[in-house]
Parts: structure tokens; C-alpha cells; sequence
């Protein structure tokens, strides 16, 4: 009978541990800096994780598909100075925001075409492409930040409110239901979880594993472009090098997301925790005054940690 | 039926034997909520190999894996040389002489024989440098005293399945064993390896006892001394190998008599419904067949001889370099599984584990997986659907699952197996490959499967059918191809089965062949 009680209470750990991880965590900040549990900051930190929600929304995709896309972070800066240029260079709101997503898809698709016609393995492919990607975003930026006038439409993206609600979360709320819905309810979300879980049974089963796979690069690539769009706008200027941090928090906020609800495979709902979680730790520890450094370390150890739970979980 | 020989049931009574190398009394293994052993006595001699049958979770793994120190049991004791022994762990069974030749290979790939063989056993000099030669000496002898022989410079990667064995069995021998466990041994052998295989173990048993564990009653029957039957855990009986037949043992294991295990059923041959004329991919040349509707055609072959690249050839997996393949009166170019299964051809593969399923999605999801389409509501699964759809493979087939929501890699060979049929058959086919689609699964599974494989020929299906086994193919098929070294060197009727025949076919050499010119019969 005890040993029954005990086995539940692990498995409810394992299951919701994070849920209750991330409850200590805004305690332990409301605690500590009381203007933390208020209205006010809690809409700027959803609109802080934004962004963030937006490229690890994309990210998930790949990782369904058991794919990485490590050049997620630059074109989320390319994008921005992209998307910046054009407005100032004269081109209209809609269509700067337009070709920008489009060139997402275009990296995207190269990235896929490569890793599926020719064979390299996602992560050495999407290495490489960060780094093409980041010197095409020097060679329009000369490393320099792009300032300028910009119309208020597209500064609205980024610091605009609806019914009160940020513009910026409410993109990312959309971008991640719309994701949910495909991943969750469609048959294509279901070919991606099968090519996840073993690609040969699923090409044995008929599934165009190809297509799909290429298809998880574009949406990363798109939903990173999207990203980069809402911080440029956030900020009002292009900056060169805005999007490289993104990198190793969207791989916190998938790897949290898979430790999330038993799940132990990406998903976007786990995700968007992961996502808050980060949202919570930046922005708590920005109030309590811990110094900008240690942020780095807590992000990566959080990486680790989060890894290390889903490991933990696969053996029990 | 079921008693023991005179002989075990007196020595049964005494206490501890020294006769016997190896016994155990009374072996019991709970796992949370199976039984997996339940009070199992089992003896091993030396100089003897003794077989363990039985179906699928029968207890033969858990069994063996006891001995081999990976888990201890629940209950019972077991005595080697007549002493107490408690194996806790492996390494603790190699010391006590007690090694296990595993199902799968774990050999690292890039090391040659020696490295292998060696491996955490380095003979060195001044306690670091290892001494290559001494160790590649040592192997030789070992070879020499068992009578093996083969290239111990490669990478094991390059060796064939069969002389990786070798290298197993040799890593083993180094600890001088007095008992081997062999699971499943033959499983990825050709006949003509596995012979090679039970020589050597006719050699070794000289020295040692050997635990022979088999799917495959024609070979327990060619080579073990004795067999013990387990089935649900409970060791149903020991005998002397000389003592019984296979249909006995069959029923030792099933509990219900099979009376036909074959259930070939009449139908009448259709036109035909799928054909390759000269087809050419890799080493596959010159490949001519048929097959017609309500038609069992059967291609057998060693392992190497082309059997599944033709059959993923046809499916679309390989790229055709010429020939054509004439589906349903037309012709088609398979250019990709999709298109082949859109036209009705539908192929279950070889290895159900990574070909055939997605092991960590549940029963539903893998049944749905090939045919979404019909779960759907417009752009949305529905689970209403997909439920219904997983029903009724589950019905038709027999599938054993706690739930739809089980997770496939939870299930027991033969129930995966049916899943990975159930998958297929979803949606009426056309055609039908099945590749070794009855490996690795019980006896009371495989006759399922034969079911269903009648079945579906009353049906108007056409099926290919890929084996190993002579004795299933002459059962079900109306005609047999045979292929060696990359094309088809034969072809019989049902009236001309002849195992012996067949297997000639399949393991002439080549030269040889030519001279005759390949026959149809």
C-alpha cells in the first residue's frame, strides 16, 4: 500500500515535477521582489518570452521530426536587419514582412533539400547555414545596427497592444495554436511523430518521409524569420547580432517541453513552458538584481538539467 | 504425455547431484504483475545439448537470463557441480563458468576478431601495452581446439552474420565456460551457416554443457540431446530428443493440439496480378516472375541471395536500374512506397521492430499509420475513427493488447507481428509481400498468420511470400521461386515440392549453375 503511495507520488513528479518547478520559481521571485507578482509585469514578461515562443515553436517542428535547425538564432537576426532595410529602402509594410518570411522559407527549404537529397545530417547542415546566414546579415549590415524612421504598422508588431493584450504575444499565441492543431489533430502531425520515432517504418508505411522532413526546416526557419520580424520591431532597429542568443533557450524550452506532462517527445504545448520558464528565470532574476552573468550560467545549466530530467524519465 | 523420463523423476528426489553440471530447483521470477517463471526445475548435463522450447513469453529468455546473472530470481536455488551458487550478476555467472552467447550481436564493429574476442580481457605487457600477438595466438588455438576457421584481421563489421557468431562464441570460449547458453542462435543464419553452427557445437559440447535456445524445431530436433518445454512459465516436461516427434513437442508447447498447422486452402489461380520482366537493380539481374490472384508464391533463398532486395525493389525502396513491373495489367514504375501503396501493393517487411512499427507509438496509432486518410474528418484526425479502425484489426486478428492505448513495444513478438499485418490490411490490396513475416513468432502466431494468408487469397489477393522456412513455404505455397546469388534459379509447382530439391537450388554455386543452365522444372 505505501509502496503504491510512493509510486504515484514519483509518477506525478515525473509528469508535473517542471509544473512544480516553475510554482517554486515564481515564489521564490514574488518573495524576493514583491512588483514581480503583478499585472503589469506579467504582461511585459509574456511579451519578453515572445519572441522566444515564436523560434522555439519552429524549433519544435524539427525535433518532432527528430531534426535539429541550429540556424534558428541567426535568422532571427538576419530577418531583423532584413525587415528593417527594406522598410527604410522603401518598400511597404506588407511586402517587407512578406519577402522576409519568404527568404525564411527559401533557407528552410535549402537546409531540407541538402539534408534530404544529399545526406548530411540536420545538425551539421543547419551549422553551417547559421554561419552563411550571419555573413549575409554582415554583408547587408557591415556589422552595424539599422536605425531609421519605420512606419507605426510595423513598430506595432512588436510594442502594439489589442484589448490590451500585446500584439507580440498575441502572434505568438497563434503561431503556437495553429502549431498545435497541426502537430496534434492532422495527419501530417501524425506523419511527423511517426518519421520522429523511426523514419524506416515510416517510409515502409508510405509516408513521404522526405517531404515532411523538409517541411519541419521551413517551419523552423519561418517561424524564426517571424520571430525576427516582432524583435526588430520591438526594439525599432535592425541589430545584427539580436537573434544569437536565441539559440540555446529555444533547445532549453523543447527539452523542458519533452520532460513536460510524461510527453518524453517534443511538443509544442510542453514547449511553451519551457518557454515561460525561461520568460520567468530572465525576468525574475533581472528584478532581483543577480548580474547579468549568472544568467548564462542558470541558462545552461537549465539545458543540462532539463536534458537530464527527460534521460531520467526514459528509465523509470 | 507429459511425464517426466524415469530417470529425472529418480534423480528429481535426491538431493543435489553431481551428475549434473548445472541444476536448478524450483525457479520462480515475478516481474510487477506477470509471473514470468513459476517453480521451474531444469538440468544440464555435460557433454549435452539441451534444448528449451517454448512459445513467445514462455519464460525461455527470463530463464536463461537468471543463469546469465542479469537478474536474480524471485525464488529457487540453483546448483552448479552440485553446489549452492547465488549469480547476481554477469560477471558474477562468468566466473562460476556459466557464458551466453547472445541474440544480438555485441561486437564493435570497426575491431577485428582478436580486439573483439579480447575485449576487457587485454593480454599486456608492463600492465599497459597490449601484446596483439599473444592475443591473436590465443584465438588461433581456440579456433584450432573447436575446429573454426576465418579472417581475424577484418573489421567484424565486414564479417558476414555468421562468422560474427564466431567471434562471439570465441569471446565466450576465452573464459572457459563450463555451460553456454545459445539464444536463438540460428536466427540470422542461412541453413547452410547454421549447419556450420550446430557442427561446431557438437565439438564444443565435448567440453561443456550447452542450453540451446530455438524458435525452430527442426533444428532442436537435428541437434539437442534432450528438450524441455515451457509454456506461461511452467516448465511442462523434459525429454529425451530420440523419445518424441515434433508434433508431440508442438503440443507441449501450444497446449491446444494443432492438428494442421498449414491451413492451405483451395482457391482458384487468377489471372495474373503482379509481374517483373528482367529486372535489374544492384546485384539483382534478370529477375522474371509472376504472380496470379488468390496465388501463395513463395521465394526462397540463403540471406544474401536478393530475396528482400526484390521484394523492396518491387515496393519501390530501390531504384529499378531496368525492367518492368506490370501491376494489375499495367505498367508501373516504383518510384516510391507511396505510389505503390496507393495502387493496392503492400509489403511487410523483414524487421518489424525498426521496419515495421513505431515501437513507442500505441497500438491505434501504428494500426492508422499507413492509411490516415481513413481516420480523417477533412483536415482532422479523429480519434473516434481511428479507435474503430484499430478495433477491428484487433478483432479480426487476434491482436492480444490490454488496450488500443498500449504502447506496441510492450507486446509480445507475435502480437507485434499481427499489428504490422493488421497495418497493411487495413484496405483491401491487390498484392501482398511478405517478408520472414513469421520470424521470431510463437507457433500459435505463425498459424494465425497462415489464416490470414488464406484469407486474404480467398479474397483474390496475390501473395509473395518470403521464408526461411522450407517446411512453411511447401505448406502454404502453390508455387515456389528460388533464388541464389541475385536472380531466380528455379521454379516449382506444388506438385514438385521437394525440400531437398529447393535447398539445392538455393545453395549451388554459381559456376556450377551456369553450366547446367539455369532450370525451370
Amino acid at each position: 500500500m505505501n509502496k503504491n503511495k510512493r509510486f504515484r507520488m514519483e509518477g506525478f513528479f515525473s509528469k508535473y515535477g517542471i509544473l512544480v518547478g516553475l510554482l517554486l520559481l515564481i515564489i521564490f521571485f514574488s518573495l524576493k521582489a514583491p512588483r514581480f507578482l503583478s499585472v503589469t509585469n506579467a504582461i511585459s514578461l509574456l511579451r519578453q518570452i515572445s519572441i522566444l515562443s515564436l523560434l522555439s515553436t519552429g524549433l519544435t517542428f524539427c525535433m518532432i521530426l527528430n531534426e535539429f535547425d541550429l540556424s534558428i538564432g541567426e535568422m532571427c537576426g538576419l530577418s531583423g536587419v532584413l525587415v528593417t532595410s527594406l522598410l527604410l529602402a522603401g518598400y511597404s509594410q506588407i511586402a517587407a514582412v512578406l519577402l522576409v518570411l519568404f527568404i525564411g522559407v527559401i533557407f528552410g527549404l535549402l537546409n531540407g533539400l541538402i539534408v534530404t537529397k544529399v545526406r548530411i545530417s540536420s545538425f551539421i547542415v543547419t551549422l553551417a547555414m547559421s554561419t552563411i546566414i550571419l555573413g549575409f546579415n554582415y554583408f547587408i549590415t557591415r556589422g552595424k545596427p539599422i536605425y531609421g524612421q519605420f512606419p507605426a504598422g510595423f513598430i506595432a508588431l512588436g510594442r502594439g497592444d489589442l484589448l490590451s493584450i500585446p500584439v507580440p504575444v498575441i502572434i505568438a499565441l497563434v503561431f503556437l495554436t495553429l502549431g498545435i492543431i497541426f502537430t496534434k489533430k492532422t495527419k501530417y502531425g501524425r506523419y511527423m511523430y511517426a518519421i520522429g520515432g523511426n523514419i524506416i517504418a515510416a517510409r515502409y508505411s508510405g509516408i513521404a518521409t522526405d517531404r515532411y522532413r523538409i517541411l519541419g526546416l521551413v517551419l523552423s526557419q519561418f517561424c524564426a524569420a517571424m520571430g525576427g520580424i516582432v524583435l526588430a520591431s520591438r526594439l525599432g532597429s535592425g541589430q545584427p547580432t539580436a537573434g544569437s542568443g536565441y539559440l540555446m533557450n529555444c533547445f532549453a524550452t523543447v527539452f523542458l517541453g519533452t520532460a513536460i506532462f510524461g510527453e518524453r517527445i517534443p511538443n509544442l504545448l510542453g514547449t511553451f513552458v519551457g518557454v515561460v520558464i525561461m520568460g520567468v528565470l530572465n525576468n525574475g532574476l533581472t528584478m532581483i538584481a543577480v548580474p547579468y552573468y549568472y544568467e548564462y550560467i542558470i541558462q545552461g545549466a537549465v539545458l543540462i538539467g532539463a536534458v537530464a530530467l527527460t534521460r531520467i524519465q526514459a528509465k523509470s | 504425455m507429459f511425464s517426466l523420463d524415469e530417470n529425472e523423476k529418480r534423480m528429481g528426489e535426491k538431493m543435489a547431484n553431481t551428475k549434473y553440471i548445472l541444476e536448478a530447483r524450483g525457479i520462480t521470477k515475478t516481474f510487477p504483475g506477470v509471473k514470468a517463471l513459476d517453480h521451474v526445475d531444469f538440468q544440464l548435463k555435460k557433454g549435452e545439448i539441451h534444448a528449451l522450447v517454448g512459445e513467445n513469453g514462455a519464460g525461455k529468455s527470463t530463464f536463461s537470463k537468471i543463469l546469465a546473472g542479469i537478474f536474480p530470481p524471485t525464488e529457487g536455488e540453483i546448483f552448479l557441480n552440485g553446489k549452492k551458487v547465488q549469480i547476481n550478476h554477469p560477471l558474477q555467472a562468468i566466473g562460476l563458468g556459466i557464458g551466453m552467447v547472445y541474440q544480438e550481436r555485441n561486437l564493435v564493429p570497426f575491431f577485428n576478431a582478436v580486439e573483439n574476442i579480447f575485449l576487457n580481457q587485454e593480454v599486456t605487457s608492463h600492465a599497459i601495452f597490449l601484446r596483439q600477438d599473444l592475443m591473436k595466438k590465443k584465438v588461433i588455438e581456440l579456433m584450432q581446439e573447436i575446429g573454426m576457421d576465418f579472417e581475424l584481421d577484418k573489421p567484424v563489421g565486414d564479417l558476414g552474420p555468421s562468422k560474427q557468431q564466431m567471434v562471439e562464441i570465441l569471446r565466450v570460449m576465452l573464459l572457459q565456460p563450463e555451460i553456454i547458453i545459445f539464444d536463438e542462435p540460428t536466427s540470422s543464419l542461412t541453413k547452410n551457416e547454421a549447419l556450420m553452427l550446430f557442427k561446431l557445437l557438437n565439438r564444443l559440447k565435448e567440453k561443456v554443457g550447452i542450453i540451446f535456445i530455438s524458435h525452430r524445431l527442426d533444428e532442436i530436433f537435428q541437434i539437442s540431446d534432450r528438450i524441455t518445454v515451457l509454456r506461461d512459465g511452467k516448465k511442462i516436461g523434459t525429454h529425451h530428443t530420440d523419445h518424441v516427434d515434433q508434433k508431440t513437442v508442438i503440443n507441449m508447447m501450444v497446449a491446444r493440439e494443432i492438428k494442421d498447422l498449414y491451413p492451405k486452402a483451395s482457391v482458384p489461380i487468377g489471372e495474373a496480378v503482379l509481374e517483373g520482366k528482367n529486372i535489374h537493380c544492384g546485384k539483382l539481374h534478370n529477375i522474371n516472375f509472376r504472380v496470379h490472384k488468390g496465388e501463395i508464391v513463395g521465394l526462397y533463398g540463403m540471406v544474401g541471395s536478393g530475396r528482400t532486395e526484390l521484394a523492396e525493389t518491387i515496393f519501390g525502396l530501390r531504384k529499378m536500374k531496368a525492367g518492368e513491373v506490370i501491376f494489375k495489367g499495367k505498367s508501373i514504375q516504383p518510384k516510391s512506397p507511396r505510389v505503390m501503396i496507393e495502387e493496392g501493393l503492400y509489403l511487410i517487411p523483414e524487421d518489424r521492430r525498426t521496419q515495421g512499427l513505431n515501437l513507442e507509438m500505441n497500438v491505434g496509432e501504428n494500426l492508422s499509420l499507413a492509411h490516415l486518410d481513413r481516420v480523417c474528418s477533412g483536415f482532422f484526425l479523429s480519434k473516434e475513427k481511428e479507435r474503430k479502425n484499430a478495433q477491428e484489426a484487433v478483432d479480426k486478428f487476434d491482436i492480444r493488447v490490454t488496450s488500443i492505448g498500449q504502447i506496441v513495444s510492450n507486446l509480445s513478438g507475435g502480437n507485434q507481428q499481427k499489428v504490422v499485418i493488421g497495418k497493411w490490411l487495413a484496405e483491401r490490396s491487390a498484392a501482398l509481400i511478405m517478408d520472414e513475416a513469421t520470424n521470431g513468432v510463437d507457433v500459435g502466431a505463425k498459424r494465425e498468420i497462415y489464416q490470414i494468408m488464406a484469407e486474404l487469397v480467398k479474397a483474390g489477393v496475390g501473395i509473395i511470400f518470403i521464408s526461411s522456412d522450407l517446411l512453411e513455404l511447401t505448406g502454404m505455397c502453390d508455387r515456389i521461386y528460388v533464388m541464389n546469388e541475385g536472380t531466380i534459379t528455379a521454379e516449382f509447382a506444388r506438385e514438385q515440392f521437394s525440400q531437398q530439391a529447393i535447398l539445392q537450388y538455393a545453395i549451388k554455386d554459381k559456376g556450377d549453375m551456369q553450366e547446367r543452365g539455369a532450370a525451370t522444372i
